[in-house]
């Protein structure tokens, strides 16, 4: 039998589908050993979201050509949309080649020694007039570990400041403290495979449908396998995630608090908690002064059971509109279930209350038992393929030092001055600006030199203008590394350095489930662009070079290849709650994924943390004396989790006669933040090419507006004009604006209000108004 | 020309009558099926048309989800 050339390749495709699902295709024999479409594959991981779906991308001539999914990761060979449409991102039109220098409002193509020259004078004459608190860098959950951990040593170990954080600020922060303060150290316990194992779904702020396509899909599968499975979603959107759902719960946007303590009051008061669990795992604390000094004390059970009382389903109904039975049916569901998983993102997280909100949560969990188990656990779903893994672990946020230390306590800071080899006293005490407060610093011109690098704060900060009026100051130093120009970001920079993409530089990523993947280099960067691990060490150099502390940086900054900084990560994870010494190069290279801890190299990773029983063997290290659970991370606390009393409060700019609606922002299923990558690829742009608002059909009826129609929202920070989208999925009174769209900068209306204790900003909730336009 | 597989989801006791609807699309071949999956492959004179049929199958009824795995020939 003769096969064309055609149907080999059908074949190859279905067999790389029905390989997915565990389906045995009959093989023609001319099919054998035939590798389609490639001259090779190369594993990698997916660029996008934080699930971290392996990949293999197809190299033919020294070009992707081809992608398919890694069946033997955690993703079974499955893709979404946007996966699938990944080697276009890397052949775009606008990519960054050379430098590019802004003279006279225009930039000009300089070589890549000007630029490092031009740099390394600006941030050195910065910190020898004006101190090491002049300069900052902004960094990003995309970055590769290697890149951040290089850079939060420069800044930290080398030059003694805390002025460096990232975009993970915008969109994980509430969730990394929630996890600290309930559990004691950040990073979920549990795992995707979980998923496989649980009987009852709470998803809570998040479309997964949407956001995170590949793991919605096990949470389907799971729930189409097994009827019993209950799948609750929380959401005041009926979005295409709620399609699979039991039960809807919709509220007004910003109630949720109330919510999620009503639910612990009707398991209270039903006694259907595990009392076992609580006396044996917990303690009970709620905020005494919100400071500072930030103050926070004990109480007994009754003192939080005499809490929950006002948090009636008939007072949760009341202010969020979600009927008291739906509220009564989830708690009861969430407790009595064989195993609850809970799962969720920036509703919860991108609020002035996301910290408390995250908290909750765990409540829920630690009053039930529902942790610790298979298909019990607490789960944030991670936005960025590398916040975990590249930001929260290897300390890049400004409070934060590497492996779940902290730059306020002094243990925490000799240990890694010691590790580093800088002098003690050399990290500042004092955590540093946040996000939003480097980007104010920027603009009062208190910071006057900032590297922005692998992210699009000029499109992607909250309350935008002011923020982007201030990056294109002339008084101050922009330097933006990045794979395209212009962006929004780029346009307003002073410096450009076109930056390699992914699949043109080798590292590592680390996503939401604590797995840490090696994405190896398949192809070449184009023309002038660089690996930014290459271009953070040659500045380090330079640098310390100009501040006469040459010896210093050969020192500090002695790495050849990603692979050196790899190892001295490792090992500064060790002894840690974080210990993956076991994570060598080579064995990474070949396995698809590991996640930690994984102290030695035969060590096969741990799927749950905290528990003996279930393969962690930090249990033992940590807390001999436990038999299996233990909240190790929490040793202040005799290894126990904390149940925190925290009140309901609504979002901090709540709506009123002259802005009636809430917005919200989020995603689509095409595209990804600000669409540097998603837009450039015709086929998700022609899908989905602008912004509009969504507006429920009640809504929309009483103001006359009709689907298409030009609508004008307006916040008290800026107005925006949209398309209008007629739909019942928000709910009354709740309008949503995707925020992919450079051109349609909905975050010049969000606000930069931000939690007290992330810092993160509330993009999920402002006042807006609306007028046909 | 390109060809991409694809996993169809589909809801329980479905699978007659997505199948039935699979069948007068075109340009799409099935391959197998098990449990609640179908394996597809879409043919498409461009991207494009890949990218209509694959909101195609979203539109059957009883379809939950429509998942690509392996795209060839779209250089």
């Amino acid at each position: 039998m003769e096969i064309s050339r055609r149907q080999l390749l059908k074949y190859s495709a279905a067999i790389a589908a029905a390989s997915a699902i565990g389906l045995e295709l009959p093989l023609p024999k001319e099919l054998e050993a035939a590798n389609i479409d490639a001259d090779k594959w190369v594993k990698t991981v997916c660029r996008y979201c934080g699930a971290g779906c392996g990949v293999y991308v197809g190299v033919t001539k020294g070009k992707v050509v081809a992608v398919k999914g890694d069946k033997d990761n955690w993703n079974k060979g499955f893709l979404c949309i946007k996966g699938y449409y990944l080697p276009p991102i890397l052949y775009a039109a606008d990519r960054a080649k050379y430098p590019l220098l802004k003279k006279d409002g225009k930039f000009v193509r300089i070589s890549w020694k000007e630029a490092m020259d031009l740099m390394t004078e600006k941030f050195a004459d910065s910190i020898k007039k004006h101190g090491v608190n002049s300069v900052a860098f902004y960094g990003s959950g995309q970055a590769y570990t290697e890149e951040s951990y290089v850079m939060n040593k420069l800044f930290k170990g080398g030059l003694g400041t805390n002025n460096i954080d990232g975009n993970p600020r915008l969109c994980m922060a509430s969730a990394a403290v929630g996890y600290v303060s309930s559990f004691g150290k950040d990073e979920p316990m549990g795992a995707y495979d979980d998923i496989y194992h649980a009987d009852c779904f709470f998803i809570i702020g998040s479309n997964m449908a949407e956001c995170h396509p590949v793991i919605f899909r096990i949470v389907n599968e799971r729930k189409q396998k097994n009827k019993d499975v209950k799948i609750i979603m929380a959401d005041p959107r009926k979005t295409l995630s709620a399609r699979i759902a039991d039960l809807h719960m919709s509220f007004t946007p910003g109630t949720d608090l109330a919510i999620v303590n009503a639910m612990a009051h009707v398991i209270v008061k039903e006694n259907l908690y595990n009392k076992n669990f609580v006396d044996k795992h917990t303690v009970f604390k709620k905020l005494v002064d919100p400071g500072p000094p930030l103050k926070v004390g004990k109480v007994s059970w009754d003192e939080y059971v005499k809490f929950l009382d006002e948090y009636t389903p008939e007072m949760a109904e009341k202010i969020s509109k979600c009927p008291k039975e739906d509220i009564i049916k989830a708690a009861r569901w969430f407790a009595q279930s064989k195993a609850t998983m809970s799962l969720w993102t920036m509703g919860l997280n991108q609020r002035t209350r996301g910290v408390w909100a995250n908290n909750l949560v765990h409540n829920l969990h630690l009053l039930t038992g529902q942790i610790c188990r298979p298909g019990a656990t607490p789960f944030s779903l991670t936005g960025q393929p590398n916040a975990c893994g590249g930001v929260r672990d290897t300390g890049l946020l400004s409070h934060l030092l590497p492996y779940g230390r902290l730059v306020a306590n002094d243990k925490d800071r000799e240990e890694i001055e010691n590790f580093w080899g800088v002098p003690k006293g050399r990290i500042y005490s004092k955590p540093g600006p946040t996000a939003v407060d480097i980007f104010r610093m920027f603009n009062k011109g208190d910071i006057k030199a900032l590297w922005v690098a692998c992210t699009n704060p000029g499109q992607s900060l909250p309350n935008l203008a002011p923020y982007r009026k201030g990056m294109e100051s002339k008084d101050t130093f922009l330097v933006v590394s990045e794979t395209y120009h212009p962006t929004r970001t780029s346009e307003l920079a002073d410096l450009v350095l076109p930056a390699a993409l992914w699949a043109e530089k080798d590292g590592t990523y680390g996503q939401s489930e604590r797995r840490y993947q090696y994405l190896e280099k398949a192809v070449e960067p184009p023309t002038e662009a660089r690996p930014d691990l290459d271009v953070m060490l040659e500045f380090a150099h330079n640098l310390f070079a100009k501040l006469g502390r040459v010896d210093e940086a050969k020192k500090l900054f002695n790495f050849k290849n990603s692979e050196d900084v790899w190892n001295e990560i490792r090992q500064c994870s060790k002894g840690t709650a974080y210990d993956f010494m076991g994570m060598t190069r080579a064995r990474m290279k070949k396995a698809h994924g590991i996640q930690w801890p994984a102290p030695t190299e035969d060590h096969p990773g741990t799927v749950r943390r905290y528990t003996a029983k279930y393969g962690d063997i930090l249990v033992k290290k940590f807390d001999p004396a436990a038999s299996d659970v233990s909240f190790y991370g929490a040793k202040a606390d005799s290894n126990k989790a904390t149940i925190w009393l925290r009140p309901h409060k609504g979002p901090a700019e709540p709506t009123d006669a002259e802005y009636p609606f809430a917005l919200t922002t989020g995603r689509q299923i095409e595209h990804w933040h600000t669409g540097t990558m998603t837009l450039k690829v015709p086929e998700l742009k022609r899908s989905a090419p602008n912004a509009y608002v969504e507006i429920n059909p009640n809504d929309a009826q009483k103001l006359g507006i009709k689907s298409r129609d030009k609508v004008k929202l307006t916040s008290r920070r800026g107005s925006i004009v949209l398309e209008a989208k007629v739909v019942d999925v928000p709910r009354e009174g709740l309008v949503f604006v995707p925020m992919h769209y450079p051109d349609e900068l909905i975050n010049n209306l969000t606000t930069d209000a931000y939690d007290a204790l992330s810092k993160q900003p509330e993009f999920k909730i402002c006042a807006v108004k609306i007028e046909k336009a | 020309m390109p060809v991409v597989s694809v996993i169809v989801d589909i809801e329980n006791n479905s699978g007659e009558a997505v199948l039935h609807s699979l069948a007068v699309i075109g340009n799409v071949s099935v391959f197998g099926v098990k449990d609640n999956q179908i394996v597809a492959v879409i043919e498409g004179k461009d991207m494009k048309a890949v990218e209509n049929t694959i909101k195609e199958l979203y539109a059957i009824k009883n379809v939950l989800g429509a998942y690509p795995i392996l795209a060839c020939g779209y250089e």
